[in-house]
């Protein structure tokens, strides 16, 4: 536990060592524009000069990082170079509607991609079988951001059921569901479907088979219990994958949570903004697999016994 | 095997879905309203980035057009660059041009009551006169003394005659005035947007601006009882927004730019697309340092003669934008606007060869061993069509011979590279209006004036006296005279490619009427527009 525990931190300090030397080597100089958005058109290099100097971009970049991580650890994220705010408050402020979106998602895929894929094994081979298997090729394939336009096109142009845009009650929570989860539903339909096949020729299946116990019987009461944890496991890196995604669903329907937040600083190259988004990201990730991770050797013995092992 | 047919059948699945789709994309929902306006209809915009929460009409955070709403000047940018009477009812300027007394309107109250007179006007002309900050504009330094000679009336003493005075007082930021009252202890602004403009603030956040008509406007009041500003980031969302009728109006090149080619779809369904001619020029900057391949006349000559904006702006703006042959289009004042020439690449290769660019058709040119290589800079992000100008571009001079490669950059490197002079050729634009001509020239022109961000458009300190000449220019005569001599020089040294000016595109919901675009890009088209009820 405690070594999983450090696993993640020494993740989360890798990603985030990564994550900011991306973003401060790419070429260019922000505070160009920094100078420009607070004194007017036509900053002098003094004025852009004094402006590093102000924002302390003239420092030595390890400087600079550690200075991030002493203030991000005390919950200071710094001030957006854009608008000049702080991004704690506004990162908390947004995370809600992300929150919402990652996590409806993530049931959507859970619901459907589970579904799919018992249906898929309870009856193999049949037609159901293989509607279930092209849906989550084409779930699978299909860029969200494309699959979000053809949602609203349809959904919201032709039928004009829902709105196309913003967050205005329940109806406007589908689309962006469906166009975040369905990726992630047929990866997971897919993984549930596969894992059910292999339990279902595993010795104690058969066993149950020769006790007379029909294949649906065999498969809720054996077969699923079995492979539960695992595909947990699956979900759970799935919807880890939902929270960058949510970049462009996000800025597709005009909502206002972390991922428009990142795509907004993306066009400024607003660096406190990027760093801090990527840092939720990561957080997101992480935590939901060391969550997993925890959860699966509570309920998995086989899991349990590998951990103890690498402890030992 | 299987797989194989199933990837098939996913893939015949997906292409059926997007036929369908786009063949219902044609025809929207749009209502057939009464013809007569609704005194309560809300006029609800698509902007691609959020209001801002600075609203200062001193800082250069929030959006223009939100900040136009509210805040007004002493005098407006009319059609065509005249000045326009507005906080000020009338002005006279003495023999010398170095008095300027403004006789202010009377009966006129900033929307928390403070009432409009010299003392609130004092008050807002301190805010900015005198500060460095504002330094990009003239008045800051010209303007010697402020004082009341009555209630109602200002004089501006200049330290020396600047004409473009009026023309500065007109723009967006920070000449526009709040009300004394909504100053904190510092005499600053503390955050409340009271002014005394058609619209009041009514809620503002990243989602959604909204703003209701001011019942005590002295002017003409608003036709619409609220203005929504909804932020959609992206284009498509907000051209389906519109088709499906829950947005008014998209548009407008500061706001959330129209393509050409999203306004073609639009066009045939329940919605309007209004174009009218715009005022910025779309132009190639060129670098002709020492160093540089362009430092050559003839190579520069030839890029111009061989390029042909006609047929961009025919392919790429599908006919929603005018080629120019000038600096600026007709539409900003003493322009000394040009039709655009017609390519003519045979004489362009004749320049070239006789420069002693030599070599072989379809191969680059060369001379004393260098090859005929040009870098462009193009940005997408601030230039929706940079890449597909550029292409062209590309094409056309590949023809006479010049070999060009273009550097796509996002908008902090170019902004990066332009003013180190990292570029044989870069796609730019002017400032438009009400910033022209003298805000382009003084800042991307002049070469004593540290342009930073923007790059210079040309630059040559024997170009400078030409500039400074027009630019304090004193009577009609003279300033003319001062204009014909500047482009008559650009001409001459061909110190940049003008290619087009794109037209002011919006485009709106079937029960919008009298859209007329404002006279510049930086406010909203919302004077005398009205909504059907439905």
């Amino acid at each position: 536990m405690a070594r999983r525990l450090l696993t993640a931190l020494f993740l989360m300090f890798l990603g985030s060592v990564t994550g900011f030397l991306l973003i401060n080597l790419a070429p260019g100089d922000v505070t160009v524009l920094v100078a420009e958005r607070r004194s007017g058109p036509g900053a002098t290099s003094e004025d852009v000069a004094r402006m590093a100097h102000e924002l302390g971009m003239d420092r030595p970049l390890p400087v600079r990082y550690a200075d991030w991580v002493w203030h991000a650890l005390q919950g200071d994220l710094g001030a957006s170079l854009q608008r000049n705010l702080p991004i704690t408050p506004e990162l908390v402020d947004r995370a809600g509607q992300t929150l919402l979106l990652v996590s409806g998602a993530a049931v959507f895929a859970g619901l459907v991609g589970g579904l799919l894929g018992m249906l898929g094994a309870l009856y193999p081979d049949s037609w159901i079988d293989r509607i279930g298997r092209g849906l989550a090729l084409l779930g699978a394939s299909i860029p969200s951001f494309y699959l979000a336009a053809l949602l609203i096109l349809f959904f919201g142009l032709k039928l004009g059921v829902v709105p196309t845009f913003g967050l205005s009650g329940p109806a406007s929570w589908i689309l962006p569901w469906i166009a975040l989860g369905t990726g992630p539903a047929g990866v997971f339909s897919r993984v549930v479907r596969v894992g059910l096949e292999r339990a279902m020729a595993e010795p104690f299946a058969v066993t149950g088979f020769s006790k007379g116990f029909t294949r649906r019987q065999v498969l809720v009461k054996d077969a699923l219990p079995n492979i539960g944890p695992s595909v947990l496991g699956v979900l759970a890196t799935q919807t880890g994958q939902m929270v960058p995604g949510a970049v462009v669903i996000e800025t597709v329907f005009a909502w206002q949570g972390v991922g428009s937040y990142f795509y907004e600083a993306v066009k400024f190259r607003d660096i406190p903004v990027l760093q801090s988004s990527l840092l939720v990201f990561l957080l997101a990730f992480v935590v939901l697999n060391t969550l997993v991770d925890i959860i699966q050797a509570r309920l998995d013995p086989r899991i349990r016994r590998q951990f103890e092992g690498v402890a030992t | 095997m299987k797989i194989h047919s199933t990837t098939r059948l996913s893939l015949l699945s997906l292409a059926v879905a997007t036929w369908f789709l786009a063949a219902c994309g044609a025809n929207g929902s749009g209502g057939s309203g009464s013809g007569e306006p609704d005194p309560d209809a809300t006029l609800r915009i698509a902007i691609s980035t959020p209001v801002g929460d600075n609203l200062n009409p001193n800082a250069f955070d929030a959006l223009w057009q939100a900040q136009a709403m509210m805040f007004e000047p002493l005098v407006r940018y009319g059609d065509g660059g005249k000045t326009e009477p507005a906080l000020a009812k009338s002005w006279t300027v003495s023999e010398d041009g170095l008095d300027y007394d403004f006789h202010l309107r009377p009966n006129v109250t900033f929307t928390d009551g403070a009432p409009w007179n010299a003392e609130a006007a004092i008050f807002g002309l301190k805010q900015w006169v005198g500060n460095s900050r504002f330094d990009f504009l003239e008045a800051t330094e010209v303007i010697s003394g402020i004082k009341a000679l009555d209630d109602m009336t200002v004089r501006l003493t200049l330290a020396k005659p600047f004409p473009g005075l009026l023309q500065e007082l007109s723009i967006v930021r920070p000449v526009r005035f709040f009300s004394p009252k909504a100053a904190g202890p510092n005499g600053k602004y503390r955050g409340d947007p009271v002014g005394t403009g058609p619209f009041i603030l009514k809620s503002n956040s990243r989602s959604k601006t909204v703003f209701v008509r001011n019942p005590h406007y002295w002017g003409k009041e608003p036709q619409v009882a609220k203005v929504e500003l909804n932020v959609i980031p992206d284009a498509m969302g907000r051209l389906t927004a519109l088709r499906v009728g829950e947005v008014d109006m998209i548009g407008g090149a500061m706001s959330a730019p129209l393509s050409p080619h999203d306004a073609e779809q639009l066009s045939g369904g329940d919605t309007r697309v209004i174009a009218t001619p715009g005022d910025i020029s779309l132009l190639i900057a060129f670098n002709d340092d020492q160093d540089r391949v362009m430092h050559d006349l003839a190579v520069r000559k030839a890029v111009n003669l061989a390029i042909d904006r006609v047929s961009i702006a025919k392919a790429i703006y599908l006919g929603r934008a005018k080629p120019i042959g000038s600096l600026f289009p007709a539409a900003v004042p003493h322009s000394f606007a040009k039709d655009a020439p017609t390519a003519d690449p045979d004489q362009a290769r004749q320049v070239l060869e006789d420069a002693g660019w030599t070599g072989d058709h379809d191969h680059v040119r060369e001379k004393d061993g260098k090859a005929l290589k040009l870098e462009m800079l193009i940005s997408k992000e601030r230039l929706p069509a940079a890449r597909e100008v550029g292409e062209a571009i590309q094409a056309q001079l590949a023809d006479v011979g010049i070999k060009v490669e273009l550097a796509d950059l996002d908008h902090a490197t170019s902004h990066d590279r332009i003013p180190k002079r990292q570029y044989d050729m870069a796609l730019t634009t002017t400032y438009g209006a009400p910033y022209d001509p003298n805000n382009t020239l003084k800042a991307l022109m002049l070469s004593t004036v540290e342009s930073g961000v923007d790059g210079k458009i040309y630059r040559n300190p024997e170009f400078d006296p030409l500039i400074n000449k027009a630019l304090a220019a004193q009577s009609d005569e003279d300033r003319k005279a001062a204009y014909q001599a500047l482009n008559q020089y650009l001409d001459k040294v061909q110190g940049f490619g003008p290619l087009l000016v794109q037209d002011r595109i919006w485009a709106v919901g079937s029960r919008v009427h009298d859209v007329r675009p404002a006279s510049t890009d930086y406010e909203f088209p919302l004077e005398g527009i009205w909504i059907e009820k439905s």
